[in-house]
């Protein structure tokens, strides 16, 4: 089995940032496989079972601010589809865009992981507010959403650090 | 690791495919294929209108006795739970369902002569009338149908909405003006959504309640 190495400049490897999209785009994945068991069989949304556990944990793995726009999509129109693609489709084009970003020129992808960095950390601050939404889907999920993009932004700086130390003697 | 990269943008293009196939299937179709027949009709007191459920024929608001009933206005409207005729105002639920059957309620008021129809309030609840005649609503939680403690789809709806909680922590009791249409008084109650709710605030005046 091939081993999966994080790191940048490890030549065939994921790096931090590329894992970070890889954990948004299954958890996009998750809640909308959740969504078409549920209308196949509606009475999945009727009980907790496993896809259900399945869909609280993607849907708190992704930003919060996308969360909420879901959440206010789906208020507003009432469709489970529309709520679906406006799921995957964000997360397919998200994934094209930043796999391009991050396999681009040297300056572009250090900037895009960068930025990366820095969203997840909004991210994660927005999630310590104490606002009521932060708790919409339980303790137990808004702590593992929280552990998980706190381990792509930890990823992320790894990225960041392992740069700045190849980058340095190279400066010397 | 590009085949990687490649591998997991593919599966959600894969997946956005199906999606559009699985949903034409369970949603669109589906639709199509239940056969119930539902045909009920429930005059409204103090009116010659009614309202309707069908399947045969729309649901809606008619007018008339059992032979010539005319559709006035379409639309599922609810009769068990409260309905009010003041004046030129008729107040009624609305129930809505998204496409995998997720139900919503809302407070309209529809004007008797031109049958227009105003959202007064979404996601409320008309419980019925109080003795001293005002309507008594309740707001904040969603309907028991939908399991909302269980089903993960009822915390995404009311996530990016302050004042609704899908256990019913945040439900308020609201009294309306039926003649204004004002919010004459609120009551916060997170366990309004029970059994009791007629024996504490239907059975009792407003004044009452206000103690």
């Amino acid at each position: 089995m091939k081993k999966v190495k994080f790191g940048v400049g490890i030549r065939g490897a994921l790096s931090g940032a590329e894992v970070a999209v890889r954990v948004t785009q299954v958890s996009a994945l998750s809640c909308v496989l959740f969504l078409l068991g549920a209308s196949t069989y509606r009475p999945m949304m009727l009980h907790r079972g496993a896809s259900a556990l399945l869909f609280d944990l993607g849907a708190s793995a992704l930003p919060r601010w996308f969360q909420l726009i879901l959440s206010f999509l789906y208020r507003k129109s009432g469709s489970e589809v529309l709520l679906a693609f406006a799921i995957l489709v964000p997360a397919l084009i998200f994934g094209l865009s930043a796999g391009r970003l991050l396999r681009s020129g040297k300056g572009r992808a250090a900037a895009a992981r960068r930025v990366f960095g820095l969203l997840i950390l909004a991210d994660l601050a927005l999630r310590l507010l104490p606002f009521r939404f932060n708790l919409a889907f339980g303790w137990p999920f808004a702590l593992a959403g929280f552990l998980l993009r706190l381990g792509c932004l930890v990823l992320v700086w790894l990225d960041l650090r392992a740069e700045k130390k190849a980058r340095t003697p190279a400066e010397a | 690791m590009n085949d990687t990269k490649f591998t997991l943008n593919a599966l959600v293009l894969v997946v956005i495919i199906f999606t559009a196939i699985g949903f034409f299937f369970t949603v669109k179709l589906g639709k199509l294929a239940d056969r119930s027949i539902l045909n009920e009709y429930y005059p409204i007191e103090g009116t010659e209108l009614g309202v309707r459920y069908g399947t045969e024929q729309p649901s809606g608001l008619y007018r008339g006795g059992d032979n010539s009933r005319e559709l006035l206005l379409a639309g599922t409207f609810g009769y068990d739970w409260g309905a009010a005729a003041v004046g030129n105002a008729l107040w009624l639920n609305e129930y809505t369902s998204t496409d995998l059957g997720l139900m919503r309620c809302r407070l309209v008021r529809l004007n008797t002569e031109d049958f227009r129809r105003e959202a007064v309030l979404e996601d409320t609840v008309l419980r019925g009338r109080c003795p001293s005649g005002e309507l008594v609503c309740l707001r904040g939680c969603l309907m028991e149908a939908n399991a909302p403690e269980v089903n993960p789809l009822c915390a995404l709806y009311c996530m990016s909405l302050r004042d609704l909680e899908p256990d019913g922590s945040s439900a308020e009791v609201l009294w309306l003006d039926p003649e204004t249409g004002e919010i004459v008084y609120r009551l916060r109650d997170g366990a309004a959504a029970t059994a009791a709710f007629e024996a504490r605030y239907l059975a009792r005046t407003l004044g009452e309640v206000r103690g």
